[in-house]
């Protein structure tokens, strides 16, 4: 029998806009340009660009910590020291967002999370220092690493299930996604990310104690399929680069493995509930809403962030649900799906205080 | 097994609802791309096709075909991919 069951109110979702805006226009400028300089054949490279072109069709921005160069870094250096450089503007960024309106109570655990790189020290320890009083020096303070678009959700998940004597918890989601661009190679799934990725920062306070407009989180689930390598990083030129296994059966099998992941996880219809899905491209979530029975109306906020900051990987289910819970009221059912590298499908909820 | 007119017509039909301005006396000879500036709009065509072919479309399989290409050739490609499936 489970005796240590504590219930845990997400607190406050801190979203900031860390990077600069590109939109679709002004990435296909600056990869044109960069086009000029790319070593492949002209037929491939012609063929690339009109796949970048179907990519980066309508009105759509993303956010970029790198700055105007991104599309030029050449060294291992140049892309280690991105990460590290978009590490300490997001955790200043989420930062001043908790010290506008601080917890009353110390944090007694930080965890970092991201799937781009590594640093030492680590984003907890980072933030620890940054936040100095607001952590307590005896904090559990770790990172989480290689956790894809799912990585936000599940830590949640992992500190719903802490023990009750960690009362007060805040997670850092960091996802610098533009120091993965590899502009020297012409390899399709790497394009497909630099033109589906943005970069994007979020925390999250979790506490044991409701306040006002908190959620109150109910059951949280994970699932595994088999297509472990489905997504993954690949070596690129200089550094890591996002890769997919096979990019022409991707859609098809992220489908299909959400699908057998909603029938195992028993993800519930709740006609009534507000909804936040990881926008992992717009196909995925116009089909799944329909397999979700959901009304076109509820995939807004989703649709929103999309069109206004792209995918932030593990981030994006934050922003979507600090608006949605911003615009739900008392005893409004909140629930989220998420799904990524793993592959993992990631689903909770709870209910706005 | 999918016939090539039942796939122009789907075409039709979804520029008829969607964007009923566009003439479509040569839908065979139009792109996507002269019509859909969204993307949503371009995923929205591609979901009407999969329910009404009965098929499931892998964008990345069609990738830049879905701009570059005419009507009537993604028309033939939906036919091959038809077969396959």
């Amino acid at each position: 029998m489970r005796t240590n069951f504590v219930s845990r109110y997400i607190r406050a979702i801190y979203a900031p806009l860390v990077g600069i805006p590109f939109t679709n226009q002004e990435m296909l400028e600056a990869i044109a340009a960069r086009f000029e300089a790319l070593e492949v054949d002209d037929s491939e490279k012609t063929a690339l660009f009109d796949f970048i072109r179907l990519l980066l069709i309508g009105h759509r921005t993303r956010y970029n910590q790198y700055g105007e160069g991104f599309l030029w870094m050449d060294t291992f250096s140049d892309h280690a020291e991105a990460f590290t450089r978009a590490l300490e503007q997001s955790i200043s960024a989420i930062a001043d967002q908790i010290e506008s309106a601080p917890p009353g109570r110390q944090f007694d655990a930080v965890f970092g999370v991201s799937s781009e790189g590594l640093l030492l020290p680590g984003i907890a320890e980072r933030a620890a220092r940054r936040l100095g009083g607001l952590v307590a020096r005896t904090a559990t303070q770790m990172d989480i690493g290689n956790g894809g678009c799912t990585a936000s959700v599940r830590t949640v998940q992992l500190v719903k299930n802490l023990a009750p004597e960690i009362r007060n918890v805040l997670i850092l989601a960091i996802e610098p996604l533009s120091t993965l661009i590899d502009s020297k190679s012409a390899a399709r799934s790497n394009w497909q990310g630099i033109c589906t990725f943005g970069d994007g920062a979020a925390g999250v306070w979790i506490s044991d104690e409701p306040g006002e407009g908190a959620l109150a989180l109910g059951e949280l689930s994970s699932w595994r399929g088999d297509a472990t390598e489905l997504i993954r990083w690949d070596l690129g030129t200089d550094y890591y680069r996002f890769g997919i296994a096979d990019l022409e059966q991707f859609e098809t099998q992220v489908r299909s493995e959400v699908l057998k992941a909603m029938t195992e996880l028993r993800v519930e219809k709740n006609p009534g509930a507000a909804w936040a899905i990881h926008p992992a491209g717009i196909m995925l979530l116009l089909s799944l809403a329909k397999k979700l029975g959901l009304a076109r109306a509820s995939l807004e906020p989703s649709i929103n962030h999309f069109r206004s900051c792209s995918n932030m990987s593990s981030v994006s289910i934050l922003h979507i649900l600090k608006n949605i819970i911003g615009c739900s009221k008392s005893g409004q059912p909140i629930r989220w799906l998420s799904m990524g590298a793993g592959f993992h499908v990631a689903c909770g909820g709870g209910v706005r205080v | 097994m999918i016939e090539r007119k039942a796939v122009l017509e789907a075409i039709a039909e979804f520029f008829a609802e969607n964007f009923p301005n566009v003439p479509r006396d040569n839908i065979e000879g139009m792109k996507a791309s002269d019509v859909i500036q969204q993307s949503l709009d371009l995923v929205e065509f591609v979901l009407h096709l999969e329910e009404k072919l009965g098929l499931e479309i892998n964008i990345n399989t069609l990738g830049e075909k879905l701009i570059t290409k005419t009507f009537g050739e993604l028309a033939d490609d939906l036919v091959t991919i038809g077969k396959e499936a």
